[in-house]
């Protein structure tokens, strides 16, 4: 284990007063990955709520799910940082960073920062549907706003448990898993903020691939790179695929229906999400590269061009033809829920779920994934390799 | 954070359609066998939550009436409305029920009225513009609270990278030494450029959404030119909605409205001379609409026409042209349904009423009670002799009367019937009546009660037109409204 975390690039720790028993995870870090997981299933559930139902008010249980985890992780991370900066042990105090005053783990921090973000969130949007009326789409000023909120969120849980993951000597498996938990739960936002660029019709276009080298690659590296676990990208994909998935075969399990106008489909269950991209594939193809680069240190730039190309390469592979699987009538069931359409897709949009889109400038657009691939690889490796040595 | 103007909430753009400055619904008709009065306040914003009243005069605390509203946008239908909301009633008016709709897109609708009582079942359909009219600045309070709490991300966020680069991969217990100190200033300042850059791009951002809202959101009228050459006065639409309406669009053929397509009125002489003249369509792609102008005396007019689409979308175009000296010995061969009108208004009473020249009078029973600016009121007019019994009319363009509305400053135009503010093509359209025409040969109670909340306090003038032995009667009103 030594030598593999060492080749990961996570330094143990000189300071004997940093040794801590695996055994003692702080509750905060559940408390913070609780919320990281609240707010993520919150925003899924409040996206099928908008394609089920339409109407909502701000005590949807959807939106409940999200300021719940606001909540949770602005308070823990809030008391957490009170008692080290009044009330804490030297060992509580020494492992904080400070910011005004305050001392507080880097991961709490930034937990707080989300939960004000959300908080400011709240009456910018609200205001926003005043002036431009009710929005339907995902991407709006206030709304980047909520995700910034809520990435920081998920972003700070994932630290806490990495600097403890980092700050362990001995058995770090539990830590491993957890902070591992955190980073999926970041990507399954990374995927939710893509979604209106990765739909089902666009799979055989370059821009869908452009888009998912960004999203799902810089997620998947970095989060490689901070870990100690044998698999960690393989296991960071399937925390994003298992949870997209259980919200496909749950979710349509409950009656709703649409209360907004115009009707195009009439649907009488909750939408489903699409299902998950099949990331683990290129996922397990950066698990092996970064495994094969620990025995045999590699350049980093070298590293980045092999693990953006083999991104790319194993997930082209494996999505084109799934796309044509998709769309084919053996993928309209439960598990793969590709007949299902929200009540407004209209008419002339309704052809799209069951015809791809042709390809259009696939050379040229795949030659920018491939660049965009590398570059989304390289950073990734470079905030891993930062996030590999995060103490605090 | 970004504070739009330091002006309280307002409203600026007043324009609307079917009419100017009024574009919320007032109808009055039948739902089966019930009287029903209908009135839906449109939230400003699309989509949005309109306020929707019925009101069924007779209903009691004991009746049993229920009443639901279901709005189905017009190329969509019943079928693909959302399910019936019901009206509950009003706490200390049993006859008044209310209701909150959405309307999701700035399209037509037909908003079903469904009343259930005593007497068995009755609905009715209104004819219904979701049109965006409101353009709503921010708060200074809501500005400040938000520059505050975004100062506070912004520098919070600077303080964490700073924290980040310093500290954040010291073993525990570690002082940062100068090399680390420094470090964390960079992260800061190279954070605050990329903040900067953000809030920037923020900024611009926000700036297109707003742009996308006043472009293809906020309702603007058809752009349009009215020019007069010789005695004919022709309106010009030239919009490219109009000149490239594409396939489904709710700009589509326009539909006859009282069997014409285009009602103008124009307003010159600081209103004290109005006419109501219907132009022709030059071509069947109904670019250019031509009218012979009656005698009317030189000036600047305000001219507001009135066209509707097959998608019941129902707008008022505004222009403003200017008349020439000689025009008012113009002698043109109008379309008998023409009328045109000089002089002063009746002054304001309680009950004031318009004498014509054979001896009847346009009464209006106004009641003491002042003019409130967004209160609904029944517009109760009568033509009656001078005995004061209410005589009969013939149906004008199919109506028993038609009323004119605007103000001093031309913020306002609206064009009523007996129905209310509803465009009649679009009420045809959805009722599939008959035509409304087939009544010229009778004659029908001039007594009406139109439905209509003046939209704002101010000065207007209102004109009543209505047709007896042949001859349509125009009658002018002054009104006040606080």
């Amino acid at each position: 284990m030594a030598t593999l975390a060492t080749a990961a690039g996570v330094q143990p720790s000189s300071g004997s007063r940093t040794t801590i028993a695996s055994a003692s995870v702080p509750w905060s870090i559940y408390a913070v990955l609780f919320a990281s997981t609240s707010v993520i299933v919150g925003v899924l559930w409040d996206i099928s709520w908008h394609r089920s139902i339409g109407r909502d008010t701000f005590w949807t249980p959807a939106h409940l799910a999200i300021y719940l985890g606001g909540i949770v992780a602005g308070l823990s991370c809030g008391f957490v940082a009170l008692k080290a900066t009044f009330a804490g042990s030297q060992d509580e105090r020494d492992a904080a960073v400070r910011f005004w005053g305050f001392r507080a783990p880097f991961g709490a921090w930034v937990c707080i920062w989300g939960a004000f973000a959300m908080v400011t969130s709240a009456p910018f949007d609200d205001w926003w549907h005043n002036a431009y009326g009710l929005d339907v789409k995902i991407v709006s000023p206030p709304h980047i706003l909520l995700a910034l909120g809520i990435g920081a969120i998920q972003c700070g849980a994932m630290l806490m448990a990495l600097a403890w993951q980092n700050r362990v000597r001995g058995d770090r498996r539990l830590l491993g898993r957890l902070y591992l938990i955190g980073a999926g739960l970041l990507l399954v936002l990374s995927s939710t903020l893509a979604i209106e660029y990765t739909q089902r019709w666009d799979m055989h276009q370059a821009n869908f691939y452009q888009v998912s080298a960004v999203a799902f690659g810089f997620f998947l590296i970095s989060g490689a790179r901070a870990s100690v676990a044998r698999w960690p990208a393989t296991i960071i994909a399937l925390v994003y695929m298992v949870l997209i998935e259980s919200l496909v075969l749950i979710l349509p399990l409950f009656a709703a229906q649409p209360l907004l106008g115009p009707i195009y489909v009439a649907t009488d269950r909750f939408m489903p999400p699409d299902f998950p991209l099949l990331v683990v594939v290129p996922a397990l193809a950066i698990d092996m590269l970064m495994r094969r680069a620990k025995t045999s240190p590699t350049n980093q730039w070298v590293l980045a061009a092999l693990l953006g190309t083999a991104f790319l390469g194993t997930f082209l592979a494996v999505q084109w033809p799934f796309a044509d699987f998709l769309m084919s009538p053996l993928a309209r069931n439960a598990f793969f829920a590709a007949d299902r359409m929200a009540y407004g897709s209209p008419p002339e949009f309704q052809a799209r779920f069951y015809q791809l889109t042709p390809p259009h400038n696939l050379a040229s657009g795949l030659a920018v994934a491939v660049v965009l691939s590398f570059l989304s690889a390289r950073l990734g490796l470079a905030w891993g390799g930062w996030m590999a040595r995060v103490q605090r | 954070m970004k504070s739009r103007s330091s002006i309280a909430t307002i409203v600026l753009a007043i324009i609307s359609l079917a009419h100017v400055g009024s574009p919320d619904t007032f109808f009055t008709g039948k739902a089966g066998s019930y009287d029903v009065r209908v009135s839906v306040r449109l939230p400003g914003v699309i989509p949005g939550r309109a306020q929707v009243a019925v009101r069924v005069p007779g209903a009691t605390t004991s009746s049993g009436h229920r009443v639901t509203v279901q709005a189905a946008q017009w190329n969509v239908g019943l079928k693909g409305a959302p399910p019936p909301e019901p009206a509950s009633p009003v706490p200390g008016d049993p006859t008044l029920f209310s209701s909150e709709l959405w309307f999701m897109t700035a399209q037509p609708y037909e908003l079903s009225v469904v009343v259930d009582g005593p007497s068995g079942s009755g609905s009715v359909k209104v004819p219904v513009m979701a049109i965006a009219t409101a353009e709503r600045a921010m708060t200074p309070w809501l500005g400040a609270i938000l520059a505050a709490l975004g100062l506070f991300l912004t520098v919070g966020m600077l303080t964490i990278i700073g924290a980040a680069m310093r500290e954040s991969v010291l073993p525990p217990g570690t002082e940062p030494d100068r090399r680390r100190k420094r470090s964390g200033r960079i992260g800061m300042a190279v954070g605050a450029v990329i903040a900067f850059l953000a809030l920037w791009g923020g900024n611009r951002w926000w700036g297109a959404e707003a742009a996308v809202y006043s472009r293809f959101i906020l309702y603007r009228p058809f752009s349009t030119t009215a020019t007069v050459n010789g005695g004919t006065l022709t309106q010009t639409i030239d919009d490219v909605r109009w000149t490239n309406a594409f396939p489904g669009s709710r700009y589509n053929a326009l539909l006859p409205d009282h069997g014409k397509l285009m009602h103008m009125f124009l307003i010159g002489d600081g209103m004290n001379v109005f006419a109501h003249v219907h132009p022709v369509a030059r071509t069947p792609k109904a670019l250019d609409f031509d009218v012979a102008l009656p005698p009317l005396p030189a000036g600047r007019y305000r001219v507001y026409s009135d066209i509707v689409h097959e998608s019941g979308y129902a707008q008022t175009l505004i222009n403003t042209v200017d008349i020439q000296p000689g025009n008012e010995r113009s002698t043109p061969a109008p379309d008998p349904d023409d009328s045109w009108f000089a002089g002063n208004a009746a002054a304001e009473t309680s009950s004031p009423s318009f004498a014509f020249d054979d001896g009847t009078r346009l009464v209006w029973e106004r009641g003491e009670s002042p003019l409130m600016a967004g209160v609904e009121r029944e517009l109760k007019l009568s033509l009656r002799d001078s005995n004061g019994a209410v005589l009969q009319v013939e149906p004008y363009m199919g109506m028993a009367a038609h009323v004119a509305v605007t103000n001093r400053d031309a913020s306002v135009f609206a064009h009523l019937h007996p129905s209310g503010s509803v465009s009649m093509a679009a009420l045809q359209r959805m009722t599939t009546t008959a035509d409304l025409h087939e009544g010229h040969v009778m004659t029908i109670d001039s007594g009406v009660a139109i439905p209509y909340a003046f939209p704002k306090a101010g000065s207007y003038r209102m004109w009543v037109q209505v047709k007896r032995d042949s001859r349509v009667r125009t009658a002018a009103f002054d009104v006040n409204v606080q």
